[in-house]
């Protein structure tokens, strides 16, 4: 499958070599952005390959974070394997990576034997704690970070347990966080022609989103607990049941609540006790606003709650959508934020892209779909550091080079 | 002003923030940002090292009203705002609004989130800012995205109003995040401004990197929803995969839904993290519990036959993880076994975690008023032009006199007929305090914006 791109990196050059999540999401938004980038996987492949759901043995989990990227795979274990790689980082800008702790080393790929070979390199490593600091030679991921970050012990309800965030939504923001970090990098090596390492840590970027929570320890020393969503001090400001599904409402004025109020047949409360007030309605949300909404929304169907309350009452107001319908919505269509791809055997799926489109000139947009193992094998080693067909074909019987171009459906 | 008393003034003198240092210093960025998504963004770009001016309307970024108040300054506001210079004007009046285009003009980047349609009502759109500086990048956040002309890509829903709470909820988080038998709820803080916040980042520094080569800037228009929807695993391709009747996937309570075992576990003291993404991982799981035949067995061996035995071997884990206290499961899961394990921190718990002060994640500054305290530090470490934490927040209007002295050389009269105009306000003096509801009600008084 052939890549197109468009987009402000056309002509950079990303080598890869990441899995899971983060960094492997680093490269899609580069990808995103019209960068040229080459995964290389090891062996197996990037063990995301291997999380479901499938379809002809194809992952979901894989193609999301690795569209629009063109794939080599080797076997690492081989000198000559890493010798290649060194060979096409010297001609790469960017090197990104996020093994365990130690393994880049390991392969003798990390930024001081890089450096050698390409001066100018832009080298960033992406990890759960970072490279320095008394725990970072140990391994993670965004379940870890964020935990250690101070989020999962606030997401859940007053006395219920801590919950995960229930998607990795820390990954995708530390991803993007890398990209910038990167970025950044590039940008002063285009003025100046100086590389350098890029050090992002997922754990550092959870205690950075964490809106004016440090300061709420550092300024003030109060520990903040799980408010199950809803906002402490203004409200209804939260997510509440209809019968069909969930919606969510966010009033922030004594105005909005008297249309609230009328909606749901209580005018009075505008002005009743424990009612009247956004400190009053925050402080009382689990006595008085949720108990409330939760009666009133039984037999009550999600979308005409929404339209009575967004479209009649000018109240702000959306449907807790479902992924389905999320994947279908004509909005995220035309912003190009929800494409169709064509993978070689899945067929058709869908991914999402913060960028598609969202720049004018010139504009981003999914290159394409994600790479089978070792996929662009012979097309990187021709176009990048002209090995022959002669050769290439050697270090496939070697095992040098590997491929899978038939993935099995995992049972 | 001429009744400015002396310890003002003297706040007025202090030079708190230092000069740039990082890969954007140099660059000049014009911040019309409020509350949250924007003004972190602001925040980053301050932090890599550009020197970031933040315009407000006179009644000051509602923020300034959001605590942890301290001697009258919000830590909200602080967090979203240090290391940026501080103008405070009326952006109904003209005047006000020329001098935003003559800054505009020495500025090489312009982010906001107002309300889509805001800018273009007060002129100071992309359209217009782009007449007066062609090369300027201007960064967008909404909602559902912008739809006024030149808009990148508007859609059916960009004119509805939309918050965090909202952008959680369309974007497929909300319905994902608490237990199945319970109603979902909101994610623990505003993640959707945040993480929209650090995509626009992105998005700039490329833009950057494209002006190098065309000289042309353009307009940037990535909405909450879309940073959203982004960041959603693998759920958009998963659904896309399913047959039309099977049901989308449903909130999962205490452990992510696609992978096992991952999620939170109760150990004999309290709760803890645990994250297997992957068959080595597990292998290291089984040798640390001492069961390392579970490795091999055909139920386990496999993150798809884990997920279709999941009760079996979470509750092999759980009975492993209730004899133990956190501090023992983290210390042979990963300090001796090398599994994503973690203890589960609250915000007074990380601050004083030595992890994080190792990585200067925990930086002081100095507020005028509320004084030295930490806040956090810069994410991205780049080894030869590292950005920092370039000073403290501004007061309201803070940077009026000095800004407009430097970069459109007015003159100290010309200034002070400019605040007797109220065409430019500050809360210096404290006659509004720094309470935004007396703020805003002198403004409105004096016939200011609204």
């Amino acid at each position: 499958m052939k890549l197109q791109a468009q987009g402000p990196l056309v002509g950079v050059r990303v080598l890869e070599i990441c899995e899971g999540q983060e960094g492997p999401y680093c490269g899609a938004i580069l990808s995103d952005l019209g960068a040229e980038v080459i995964k290389v996987e090891n062996l197996e492949g990037d063990y995301t390959r291997k999380l479901g759901p499938f379809k002809q043995g194809e992952s979901a989990y894989y193609i999301s974070y690795n569209r629009g990227k063109k794939g080599i795979a080797l076997d690492l274990s081989k000198k000559k394997a890493c010798e290649i790689v060194k060979d096409l980082a010297a001609k790469s800008d960017i090197f990104i990576e996020n093994l365990e702790p130690g393994a880049i080393e390991a392969l003798g790929l990390n930024y001081d034997v890089l450096k050698e070979v390409n001066p100018g390199i832009v080298y960033g490593s992406v990890s759960c704690y970072g490279r320095t600091g008394p725990i970072s030679k140990y391994p993670g991921n965004d379940i870890v970070a964020e935990a250690m970050g101070g989020h999962t012990s606030a997401n859940g309800w007053p006395d219920g347990p801590p919950e995960p965030l229930g998607i990795a939504v820390s990954s995708h923001c530390s991803g993007a966080e890398f990209a910038w970090g990167i970025l950044c990098a590039y940008l002063h090596r285009m003025l100046t022609g100086h590389g350098q390492y890029v050090d992002v840590s997922v754990s550092d970027k959870n205690i950075s989103v964490t809106e004016n929570v440090l300061a709420l320890a550092t300024m003030v020393n109060v520990t903040r607990g799980r408010s199950g969503g809803h906002h402490p001090i203004v409200g209804p400001y939260g997510v509440y049941m209809a019968v069909d599904g969930a919606y969510a409402i966010g009033c922030g004025t004594n105005e909005m609540w008297g249309r609230i109020a009328t909606a749901v047949g209580r005018p009075e409360l505008l002005t009743a006790e424990g009612w009247a007030t956004n400190l009053d309605r925050g402080k009382n949300r689990l006595t008085h606003m949720i108990p409330l909404l939760t009666e009133w929304g039984k037999g009550k169907k999600r979308d005409d709650i929404v339209r009575l309350m967004r479209d009649e009452s000018n109240v702000p107001c959306g449907a807790c959508a479902t992924h389905k319908e999320v994947q279908k919505d004509a909005h995220y269509r035309a912003r190009g934020t929800v494409v169709d791809i064509v993978q070689p055997k899945a067929g058709k799926v869908s991914v999402a892209s913060a960028y598609a489109n969202k720049m004018s000139d010139p504009r981003p947009m999914v290159q394409g779909p994600a790479p089978l193992l070792g996929e662009h094998n012979e097309e990187i080693l021709q176009s990048i550091i002209c090995m022959t067909s002669e050769e290439i074909a050697k270090l496939h019987k070697q095992g040098i080079l590997v491929q899978d171009l038939e993935p099995k459906q995992p049972t | 002003m001429a009744d400015i008393p002396k310890t003002n003034r003297d706040i007025l003198n202090k030079q708190r923030i230092f000069p740039p240092q990082g890969p954007l210093s140099g660059l000049r960025v014009l911040d019309f940002s409020q509350v949250l998504a924007s003004p972190y963004l602001g925040t980053m770009l301050s932090d890599m090292g550009a020197e970031v001016i933040k315009v407000e309307a006179s009644y000051g970024d509602s923020s300034r009203a959001y605590g942890p108040l301290k001697e009258g300054e919000a830590g909200y506001y602080i967090t979203q705002n240090r290391g940026k210079y501080g103008l405070c004007m009326d952006l109904t009046n003209p005047k006000a609004i020329g001098i935003c285009k003559e800054l505009a003009k020495i500025c090489d980047i312009c982010i906001e989130n107002w309300r889509p349609g805001i800018m273009t009502k007060r002129g100071l759109d992309y359209a217009a800012l782009r007449e007066v500086n062609p090369g300027i990048i201007y960064a967008s956040v909404a909602g559902f995205g912008n739809f006024d002309r030149f808009a990148p890509a508007p859609g059916p829903y960009s004119p509805r109003v939309c918050y965090d709470v909202i952008a959680q909820a369309e974007s497929g988080h909300q319905w994902m995040n608490g237990f199945p038998d319970k109603a979902p709820h909101g994610l623990d803080v505003s993640w959707s401004d945040m993480n929209t916040g650090t995509h626009e980042a992105v998005a700039i520094v490329a833009a950057l990197i494209q002006r190098i080569k065309t000289g042309r800037g353009q307009w940037i228009d990535i909405a909450l929803t879309d940073s959203m929807i982004a960041s959603n695993e693998n759920v958009i391709c998963m659904v896309s995969m399913a047959a039309d009747d099977v049901p989308s996937p449903v909130r999962n309570g205490l452990r992510r839904l696609s992978i096992s075992p991952y999620g939170v576990f109760k150990a004999k003291d309290d709760y803890f993290v645990i994250g297997v993404d992957n068959d080595k991982r597990f292998a290291r799981l089984c040798e640390a519990m001492g069961k390392p035949e579970l490795a091999r067995d055909p139920k386990f061996d496999t993150n798809l036959h884990r997920l279709k035995n999941r009760a079996a071997i979470e509750g092999i884990v759980e009975a492993w993880c209730a004899q133990r206290t956190v501090e023992e499961c983290v210390k042979i899961l990963r300090d001796q076994h090398s599994v994503p394990a973690g203890p589960i921190l609250t915000n007074t718990e990380y601050v004083k975690n030595p992890h994080y002060r190792a990585r200067q994640m925990l930086v002081p500054i100095e507020q005028p008023r509320a004084g030295v305290f930490e806040m956090e530090g810069v994410v991205s470490k780049l080894s030869r032009t590292p950005g920092r934490v370039q000073g403290a927040a501004p007061m309201m209007g803070e940077h009026n006199r000095s800004i407009l002295k430097k970069y459109l050389g007015y003159s100290d009269k010309e200034i002070d007929k400019l605040y007797d105009e109220l065409v430019i306000v500050d809360n210096i003096d404290l006659a509004y305090g720094y309470n935004v509801d007396v703020a805003r009600a002198k403004a409105k008084e004096k016939g200011g914006d609204k």
